[in-house]
């Protein structure tokens, strides 16, 4: 199934496009959302986001607001990567109990390891010749690390510390690694510079990983 | 960099200036990324002693939005890594009494970087080079701007305290223009507005209400396009401080109610360096229209898609730009036709010259300048051809007219894709611009801005009314 954005989209649509393909690439989704039409939709509890995701026979179509949704997801979209986020409040699941379902399936892609992710984004980070390099990533639960776009002998010019959660929540695209870093989920070793060149990389991948060219 | 002993306005000597003016206090003012004036206040003896660098400033200014927020994800590499200084180089020639400040002067400045090279991106700099390339081929321009704003009754701090709602315009609620009731009502605003122009050498030739609510306009005389930006930059900041002093609030942002936008039209001139004759004129031509009046206007329609970026820098300039709001909506130019972008007016050799239209209350006026001035030198470099004159209304118009972009990111997204532009202006420019613009609207979406909102919402009340 393609996902498709609406023309001009808003930063919630490009992530939760980006979400939606992922859980699709995921084994089994494919087969467990056939056959099911409708349109969800995720608001924010704070603010005046809100995307809906319309499953159609052959595409997925996001589009900012929530007007006109069968099943509304209500969410602090801040708190939707912590430990133990809040229950969000969904209306409309009652009378659209398989759309309901599919919306769960699209919206919580299943997550690797810290380092499974932290590959998959590096390896999407540094196609662009702007992205800093090497990056050392340090899982702050057991020590272990893993280095990534390595130039001969050079040290790092960025370092990246965290818990094994927030790494996954980094790396992954869930959060923004560098809002982690303001909020002190994050700590980072290394130059402005370098760290918002990262920054645009990882707001590129949180963005879906298309990119401009 | 210069050994020459710098020189005050008129070619004076710089120290005989600031004693002629009993000047104790110089302001020294940039303009950065956003339509801000920025700088400091110098003693006089260390204004003197900083030159020709000048103040040391956080090249900081070029890395937060207008929210305080740091501006990442893109990065130049004229920037310092690691917030160190860049100066801001005053221009003793723009030096001027500050009329509301007894001893105060204000000097007009450039961003350089540490060793006194210019930063690509100070718009300042960026017009003085491209009028120099102009004077390459044997041209001088004229810029003349139309401001629009709005004038309210509340002062700032009261409009903040209402949220920037249920504000009181000046003026008869009445959405007619060149009402007499209103310009006796908005007039103790105005004759301090322009008595202190007047004072600090602006000429101003005229102002008037206009359509909105507590909408006026003033027109500026023309001059060359430093000075034009240089002063539109003081005139914003003298309606600033006059609001302020008599309790009231004004704003440039493009759009503050549903009622028309704020528009920043500039009339703009090539007259040849030499002999001072306009060129723009031909009356053996169609229109009489000289070809290289054709061939600027051919640049300006041809970088007008990317162009409209750097004139609209807020999430706010769009709203104006929409269908029968007296803004253009279209990639088109015309005669004497105020629904265009372009209006070309060639009735005399005197009085031919292009209005350009696009630009809005917040815009940038070194940018804005800047992109004209690019898009007329592509123009006349690639002797491109401008497509056919628009006949009739211009707004409403079908699909197959083009559009110019909606939004902040379709309009990043043009100036991206124009060659003509990235030619003209450079790289550093274009990008570092872009993802300025891209994260004016990532902050919009994600800090309490309303997507689906179709008239200003509170973020952008909250955001621009104030600062621009």
């Amino acid at each position: 199934m393609k996902v498709v954005t609406e023309p001009d989209p808003t930063p919630l649509v490009m992530i939760i496009a980006g979400t939606v393909r992922r859980s699709l690439d995921a084994p089994g989704t494919k087969g467990r959302i056939r056959g099911v039409r409708g349109t969800f939709a995720l608001r924010s509890l704070n603010d005046p986001q809100a995307v809906s995701v319309t499953l159609e026979d052959s595409r997925v179509y996001v589009q900012r607001g929530s007007t006109g949704a069968d099943v509304v997801i209500t969410a602090d979209l801040d708190l939707m990567a912590e430990p133990d986020p809040p229950k969000p409040k969904v209306s409309g699941a009652a009378r659209h109990p398989r759309l309901a379902l599919a919306a769960a399936k699209l919206l919580e892609p299943p997550l690797g390891s810290w380092r499974s992710e932290a590959e998959r984004f590096m390896e999407f980070a540094l196609r662009s010749p702007d992205m800093p390099r090497p990056v050392r990533v340090v899982c702050t639960d057991d020590g272990s690390e893993m280095t990534f776009g390595a130039v001969a002998d050079e040290p790092p010019v960025l370092e990246l510390h965290g818990s094994g959660h927030r790494l996954v929540n980094a790396m992954s695209g869930s959060t923004l690694i560098t809002q982690d870093v303001l909020d002190g989920k994050l700590r980072v070793c290394g130059s402005l510079r370098d760290l918002s060149l990262m920054t645009g990389r990882a707001l590129a991948w949180m963005f879906g990983g298309i990119e401009d060219d | 960099m210069t050994d020459q002993a710098p020189v005050a306005p008129d070619g004076a000597d710089l120290e005989e200036w600031l004693d002629r003016h009993e000047i104790s206090i110089i302001r020294v003012e940039g303009m950065a990324l956003d339509p801000l004036s920025l700088g400091k206040q110098l003693h006089r003896s260390k204004f003197s002693g900083s030159l020709p660098k000048g103040p040391a400033v956080t090249e900081f200014v070029f890395g937060y939005d207008l929210g305080g927020t740091p501006s990442l994800g893109f990065w130049g590499d004229w920037r310092p890594s690691n917030l160190g200084d860049v100066h801001l180089r005053p221009d003793p020639a723009t030096l001027s009494p500050v009329p509301e400040r007894r001893g105060w002067a204000s000097c007009m400045a450039d961003f350089t970087d540490t060793a006194g090279r210019a930063l690509p991106l100070c718009g300042r700099t960026l017009v003085r080079s491209l009028a120099g390339r102009l004077a390459d081929r044997g041209y001088a321009s004229r810029f003349a701007f139309e401001l629009e704003g709005q004038l309210f009754e509340e002062s700032f701090a009261e409009a903040r305290r209402r949220n920037w709602r249920g504000l009181t315009p000046v003026g008869v609620q009445a959405p007619v223009a060149y009402l007499h009731q209103n310009h006796h009502r908005m007039a103790p605003f105005f004759e301090v507005v322009c008595s202190r122009l007047d004072e600090m050498g602006i000429v101003w030739e005229a102002w008037n209400d206009e359509a909105a609510p507590g909408q006026f306009e003033l027109n500026l005389a023309p001059v060359d396009p430093v000075t034009a930006a240089d002063r539109l930059v003081r005139t914003r900041e003298v309606f600033k401080e006059v609001a302020h002093e008599q309790n009231r609030s004004v704003t440039f942002m493009s759009r503050v109610t549903e009622e028309y936008g704020n528009g920043l039209h500039v009339h703009h001139s090539l007259s040849d360096l030499e002999t001072g004759e306009p060129v723009f004129f031909d009356p053996g031509e169609e229109g009489n229209r000289s070809r290289i009046l054709d061939h600027w206007i051919g640049g300006l329609m041809a970088t007008m898609p990317g162009a409209v970026s750097l004139m609209s820098p807020t999430v706010n300039s769009f709203r104006r730009l929409q269908g029968f709001l007296a803004a253009p909506t279209h990639l088109t130019w015309a005669g004497d036709n105020k629904s265009t972008a372009l209006r070309v007016l060639s009735a005399s050799p005197g009085a031919t010259r292009v209005e350009h239209r696009v630009a809005g209350g917040d815009a940038h006026p070194y940018y804005m300048i800047a992109a004209i001035l690019a898009g007329g030198l592509a123009g006349l470099e690639h002797s491109l051809e401008p497509p056919p004159a628009h006949e009739g209304l211009a707004w409403g118009l079908p699909d197959r007219f083009e559009a110019l972009p909606v939004s902040i990111t379709t309009a990043a997204d043009a100036l991206a894709e124009d060659a003509l532009l990235r030619e003209q202006l450079g790289s550093d420019v274009i990008d570092y611009w872009i993802g300025s613009r891209r994260f004016e609207w990532l902050m919009f979406h994600t800090t309490g801005g309303d997507a689906e909102a179709t008239s200003p919402t509170p973020w952008e009340m909250s955001r621009y009314f104030e600062l621009l």
